[in-house]
């Protein structure tokens, strides 16, 4: 895998800063006034998953040298990725070698809003100088002419692929029938083996182009499956004479394929940036929003942003070059999970000028909503949504795990809904282990708190799950599996797209 | 708690290095040809988990100075145990702080012969000038089993023209006083022992792979922190797992010649213990020939044994018998691991469906006496 071609350029009021990896143009905005650090550090950690991946070798253009000390901690981060999932393979990485430096002696942490981040910004309040709020790994949009279709529209080609080779419902199958014969190569190529995600990427850009340009792509049968939003059934409902097609069309495909095309939207991001700057400089702090296009890149080599999450936040904080970057924690050090984010392997990015600190480890999640809920501003600005950058719907877990602990804190100011009542949440589906933690530590709190109604209510939810893992844990033991493939074939499930995470599938 | 009253003291070709810590003499003895720290380093990283556990601030006599980086890192040592197991308190530590600097020249690894610190002697061979064999740590032996280990570990070592530098300790009883299980202390011991030696690098051999690794004393994420400016403390071999270690082993008919894992005997394996069976398993899947074991027990034996604390190193074992294609090793030790399954499973029914029923009825009716439970890394999970 190469990394070459570093490009800067101005785009409106910020710096884009651009390599060519694998034939895909990965850039970062940011900020016109701000410096950047011009070197191979960034690239070569969001790389090195990537080349991993696939079991090839890790070169980085001699022009953009790498710090020595990031190479030491990359050959560290592959044994301890390879350990956890075998396949991730141990690559070489060449590059020619130059120390870093800082370029800025202060410190910074990565800032969405939600609880992780929120804490340690006011634990290290009077360290920190600036909060980096990005645009581009959690949610991603593209912004551009509606009636050009092009590659950087494609927010996740793996799961794409996936759907058009194997496509279950009308609109896929419409989609399919309309690919060229070279998109159709292109795609059995990449879906064998993952070979030529350019080429896929292109030749798919140029068919949606021509699918959108066309007429109108809808039919009441083939879109009877797809949630529209009210922006769809309004173009629907009052299509403008003489307009092109293309408007109607991508707004159809972008909800019949919400998490693989991208949507035309970046209002949102500008809202949330609105708000995080205000937070920062009520504190007398500086917001550096970073846009970038990691998110398809990721999804490019079909790696789950469990996995790419700490080198994306390296990548980022190694461009920015401050002294010192900390990396909010997801978990306590007695819940440590395999995640790309993780005590072990935080520090592992770190070069001579940057040290990368991962923080807050010491809490739990229901700690660090404790503290929060005592600040009224950070109570306020709070945003954890799964679904939404600027509201948090009160019904996705992430919300869920939030607005119990600060129900059951009386934090009567906090920007969620009113939530499930105690009843409904005795229904509410744990499905991971992940998700179980958060219950034990709200249950905790409940109890804590003497709240008798809401701590049955999660125990009732937990219980359920429990039973359900036992049953899982019996047809493994006893019937290896043989229960949960029959469920699975009654209930026509497609197979789930699995993506390469820190570990191998448990199943 | 307070450390004070350091002493060296020579002894005809030993020098112990000691200081009371809360009224125990705490002592290391090692030969007299190497010079030791003078810093209240090694003291405090023995000192800090009986202090967390006992909840009292941790003084160090202002005479003993200690490095800055250390004091840095044990706030973070403290938030990892203390968020591991909250038994172990928060405390406060008062001391005097001068940067330090490394004492010997080269590089160690800790070594007591076993497949862990084997594997590592053979990776960073190149590197390594010294060897460290500790006793006192794990057990109290008497010396002349202590003795004989020592010449036979010498002279592996000297094949390679490395040097073996035998270190004693009563930390055995010390950490035994205030109930802290080893398993809690191993990291902050061997550091101590590495603080006190100052090589420029001291290399701790993991038992565990990055895939495996849970709340322990000596873990990838607390090894470093014990380091100062003078030493820097590296968790190895966590890239490869226990099978993994074994194979390479046996790359080197010496130190295959040498290995010595026994729980039971510290110069002959006695082929019978879990730690035995375990290497000797994975011997025998690689083809290992000339194993300093006895024979290998036969299946219906193996599957006799009890291998309750051993589900990782027999999942290990599982799949080097799937890829080495023996069937018969394959089938015994699936069977094995099944049974644990199955027990853990019942023990989670019971946990689950019945509220743990089951467990207290049984205990009632054995009337075993609880056991003592010493102070582990992770709180007990029942």
């Amino acid at each position: 895998m190469r990394v070459s071609g570093l490009e800067v350029r101005e785009i409106q009021d910020s710096r884009e800063i651009s390599v060519v990896v694998d034939g895909f143009r990965l850039w970062y905005r940011i900020p016109l006034s701000l410096p950047f650090v011009k070197s191979g550090d960034p690239f070569a950690a969001v790389a090195l998953l990537p080349a991993m991946a696939r079991g090839e070798s890790l070169d980085i253009d001699r022009d953009i040298p790498v710090s020595p000390k990031l190479v030491q901690g990359l050959s560290l981060l592959q044994e301890i990725h390879h350990s956890w999932n075998p396949a991730l393979k141990v690559v070489p990485v060449r590059a020619t070698t130059a120390p870093a430096t800082s370029l800025h002696a202060g410190a910074m942490s990565f800032f969405s809003g939600g609880v992780d981040s929120t804490f340690t910004f006011l634990k290290r309040k009077d360290e920190i100088s600036h909060l980096v709020f990005i645009q581009g790994f959690d949610f991603y949009t593209h912004d551009g002419n509606v009636a050009a279709f092009s590659v950087e529209d494609i927010s996740n080609l793996a799961q794409l692929s996936h759907l058009l080779m194997k496509p279950r419902g009308a609109v896929a199958d419409f989609i399919k029938a309309g690919l060229s014969e070279r998109t159709l190569q292109a795609l059995s190529r990449f879906a064998a083996n993952g070979l030529g995600p350019e080429a896929l990427e292109e030749a798919l850009a140029g068919d949606f182009e021509r699918i959108i340009n066309r007429t109108s792509i809808y039919d009441e049968s083939r879109f009877s499956g797809v949630k529209l939003r009210p922006e769809t059934r309004e173009c629907l409902a009052k299509p403008a004479a003489g307009e092109s097609p293309a408007r109607l069309n991508r707004l159809l495909l972008e909800d019949a394929f919400p998490l693989e095309i991208a949507r035309r939207d970046s209002s949102a991001y500008r809202t949330a940036v609105a708000r995080n700057t205000a937070l920062a400089s009520n504190s007398g702090k500086t917001l550096i929003p970073v846009a970038t296009n990691h998110y398809p890149f990721g999804y490019r080599y079909n790696l789950s942003r469990n996995l790419t999450q700490g080198s994306a936040l390296a990548g980022i904080a190694l461009l920015l070059g401050f002294a010192r970057a900390f990396v909010p924690a997801a978990y306590s050090y007695s819940q440590l999970i395999f995640l790309g984010s993780h005590p072990l392997t935080d520090p592992l990015w770190s070069t001579e000028g940057v040290r990368i600190v991962h923080e807050g480890a010491e809490a739990r999640r229901v700690d660090k909503i404790v503290r929060i809920a005592g600040e009224a501003t950070a109570l306020a600005n709070l945003r954890v949504c799964f679904d939404d950058m600027n509201v948090n719907c009160g019904h996705c877990p992430k919300c869920l795990r939030t607005l119990i602990p600060l129900r059951l804190l009386g934090a009567s100011a906090a920007p969620f809904p009113l939530g499930p009542t105690a009843l409904a949440l005795r229904k509410t589906p744990i499905t991971t282990e992940i998700e179980k933690i958060f219950f034990l530590e709200n249950i905790e709190l409940a109890k804590r708190t003497d709240k008798a109604d809401l701590h049955a209510a999660l125990r009732t939810a937990l219980h359920r799950y429990e039973r359900r893992k036992l049953l899982g844990d019996l047809d493994k033991a006893f019937f290896r599996g043989r229960l949960k493939r029959g469920f699975r074939r009654r209930a026509g499930a497609p197979p789930a797209m699995r993506r390469i995470d820190t570990i191998p599938p448990q199943d | 708690m307070r450390i004070e009253n350091w002493d060296l003291r020579e002894q005809l070709d030993t020098v112990e290095v000691s200081a009371d810590i809360d009224g125990f003499r705490l002592w290391y003895r090692l030969p007299k040809s190497y010079p030791v720290s003078r810093a209240g380093d090694p003291f405090l990283a023995a000192a800090l988990l009986p202090a967390m556990a006992k909840g009292e601030k941790l003084e160090i006599d202002p005479s003993l100075t200690v490095s800055p980086t250390l004091l840095g890192n044990t706030a973070v040592l403290q938030e990892v145990h203390h968020t591991w197991n909250p038994l172990l308190k928060i405390i406060p530590i008062q001391a005097k702080t001068t940067p330090v600097e490394p004492i010997n020249p080269g590089a160690f690894s800790f070594f007591s012969g076993g497949v862990d610190s084997m594997f590592t002697f053979l990776k960073h061979q190149e590197e390594l000038s010294h060897a460290v064999f500790i006793h006192g740590f794990d057990f109290f032996l008497d010396r002349d089993t202590f003795r004989i280990a020592v010449e036979r570990n010498a002279a592996f070592l000297g094949g390679f023209g490395k040097t073996l530098i035998p270190v004693e300790t009563n930390f055995y009883l010390f950490g035994y006083n205030h109930n802290l299980s080893r398993t809690l202390t191993q990291g902050s011991t061997l550091a101590s022992v590495a603080l006190l030696l100052g090589f420029p690098r001291a290399y701790v051999p993991t038992s565990l792979s990055y895939n495996e690794i849970f709340p322990s004393g000596s873990h990838p994420v607390t090894d470093p922190l014990w380091s100062n400016e003078g030493v820097q403390i590296i968790h190895d071999g966590a890239e490869a797992r226990r099978v993994d270690k074994v194979r390479r082993v046996t790359d080197s008919p010496s130190a295959l010649a040498n290995l010595w894992v026994c729980l039971e005997d510290m110069n002959v394996n006695c082929g019978k213990c879990a730690k035995c069976l375990r290497t000797m398993i994975s011997l025998e899947l690689v083809g290992a020939s000339a194993v300093p074991f006895p024979a290998l027990p036969t299946p219906k034996a193996l599957r006799r044994v009890n291998w309750k604390s051993e589900p990782i190193y027999l999942k290990e074992n599982v799949d080097l018998a799937l890829h080495s294609g023996n069937k018969e090793l394959r089938r015994t030790l699936s069977a094995c691991l099944r049974k644990i399954e199955r027990r853990q499973l019942l023990k989670d029914m019971d946990r689950v469906l019945l509220g743990g029923l089951i467990k207290r009825a049984r205990r009632k009716i054995s009337k075993a006496n609880p056991e003592v439970r010493r102070i582990t890394a992770a709180p007990p999970e029942d």
